[in-house]
């Protein structure tokens, strides 16, 4: 199962908050995904980083990979 | 016609003055000025002085590239640092927090996943989690991240519990090996019974050693590991591994294939070259009304294996069998950088102004040959500090040929 997601920093607290956007049985679906969500959320300065990763259990994902986001 | 000579033997020199070409080459011992195509190449990438004041916030502390191997020979790549680090509290007061230090490679353009091995299920050991082994060592084929499975339909998937065995041992050879009862042997120059152990006993003034043996099918070049127990600590015999039911026939591989039992468990392996049947011997030692006990004579082939524990959330990803490739990219995009490897590392400044603390971190990028874009990226999770700072860190790219 393919995860996609986004740091988000959050200005109040100044945490950086991980946000899972969706997840893909399918690679391709995943991909689509994933730039999708960057195109989606580019303009966004407060997300840092756009992630990938795979989920190990109901409750447990790893994130795998980062596209920075540079805005 | 074309000259054919085989298992030529020199001994002594023999110089050559033009080349020598050969699909295989096997010495103890090559010396040489210098290997053409390098078996070792050895990189290095050098950065210091990075600041990251923000809490929970990624650094790039350096990017460099790990340059295509010498002939385009694939290797397997690692990445090995050294990253030494200043957290400076700009307090007394006790800071403690961690330090997360990660390898990532780029994901080119073009990647054409390489091949580790064809993968058979063999268990569940945990929720989750999919044990499967492959014949033969192919450990260094791994990278430190993900496996791909299935070209036609890619799964990615992470794993754990990546071992080599050489002694998987194979199903029993020897049947009747416990001595249930006396069938499955054939005795010579004695009588078979089974009191309770294996008993054999010779003939009272006969002239020769009493024997029983068992013929068994092997596959020639294999190992094998032949088990027997002398339950007794007298009447000890002999065990022989023979080519026919003769003890004269025995079979030598760095030495004869024929030992003394001792009381207890007795273990040999051995490589059983160019013969498909062979015949365990048990052999008493000396002539006459001489009495043997022995008992679970066991001969197994040993079948090197790679194992590994595959994610397998929400299923199983192979079924019987499918062949495993190198899933470094994870499956992202081009462009975006993978981890191939994080390491967690906590830091506390221990009532100081500034406290110091270097972190190695090595990552394994499988085997290939191509140019790869890397960097080392780090943040920190240690609150109310002033910063924790990159003070210098000494990487060294590495690419040697692997099996």
């Amino acid at each position: 199962m393919i995860v996609v997601g986004y740091n988000l920093f959050n200005t109040e607290d100044e945490q950086i908050i991980a946000t899972i956007q969706g997840e893909y049985e399918i690679l391709t679906d995943g991909q689509n995904a994933f730039l999708q969500m960057i195109e989606d959320f580019k303009d966004n300065e407060n997300i840092k980083q756009f992630f990938w990763g795979i989920r190990l259990s109901p409750d447990e994902y790893r994130v795998t990979a980062y596209q920075d986001n540079e805005v | 016609m074309a000259f054919i000579k085989k298992l030529a033997h020199i001994t002594g020199d023999l110089i050559v003055d033009g080349s020598i070409e050969a699909d295989q080459i096997k010495a103890n011992t090559i010396t040489a000025n210098k290997f053409s195509g390098a078996v070792e190449e050895e990189y290095r990438a050098y950065a210091e002085s990075i600041t990251m004041t923000s809490y929970n916030t990624l650094y790039t502390l350096h990017e460099f590239d790990h340059p295509a191997t010498e002939w385009e020979i694939a290797k397997g790549r690692s990445i090995d640092a050294n990253v030494n680090y200043q957290l400076y509290a700009g307090t007394t007061s006790n800071r403690t927090g961690n330090i997360f230090t990660q390898v990532e490679v780029q994901v080119p353009n073009f990647w054409n996943p390489n091949a580790i091995a064809l993968a058979h299920h063999d268990s569940n050991p945990a929720q989750y989690w999919q044990r499967v082994y492959m014949v033969g060592n192919h450990v260094n084929k791994f990278p430190s991240n993900q496996v791909l499975i299935d070209l036609q339909n890619p799964v990615y998937k992470s794993f754990k519990n990546l071992r080599y065995q050489y002694d998987f041992e194979l199903s029993e050879l020897v049947t009747n090996g416990n001595f249930n009862n006396t069938s499955d042997w054939v005795a010579q120059d004695g009588t078979l019974t089974v009191p309770y152990y294996g008993k054999l006993e010779g003939v009272s003034g006969g002239a020769n050693k009493a024997q029983i043996s068992q013929a068994v099918s092997v596959t020639a070049g294999k190992v094998y590991r032949l088990n027997y127990d002398a339950p007794v600590g007298s009447d000890l015999y002999k065990i022989i591994v023979s080519a026919t039911a003769d003890p004269a026939d025995k079979i030598s591989y760095q030495g004869d294939l024929a030992w003394n039992a001792v009381t207890g468990n007795n273990v040999q392996e051995f490589v059983l070259e160019d013969v498909t049947q062979v015949y365990i011997i048990v052999q008493n030692l000396d002539v006459g009304n001489d009495i043997a006990f022995f008992d679970n004579i066991s001969l197994k082939e040993l079948e090197p294996r790679t194992w590994v524990d595959i994610s397998a959330y929400p299923t199983n990803p192979i079924s019987t069998n499918s062949v495993l490739y190198s899933g470094l990219t994870t499956g992202a995009t081009a462009g975006t950088y993978v981890v191939v490897e994080s390491i967690t590392h906590g830091i506390s400044n221990n009532g100081s102004y500034s406290f110091n603390t270097t972190v190695p971190v090595s990552a394994y990028l499988g085997r290939f040959h191509r140019d790869m874009k890397c960097r080392i990226r780090a943040k920190h999770q240690v609150g109310a500090v002033q910063y924790v700072r990159l003070q210098q860190m000494e990487v060294n790219l590495h690419s040697r040929i692997v099996g």
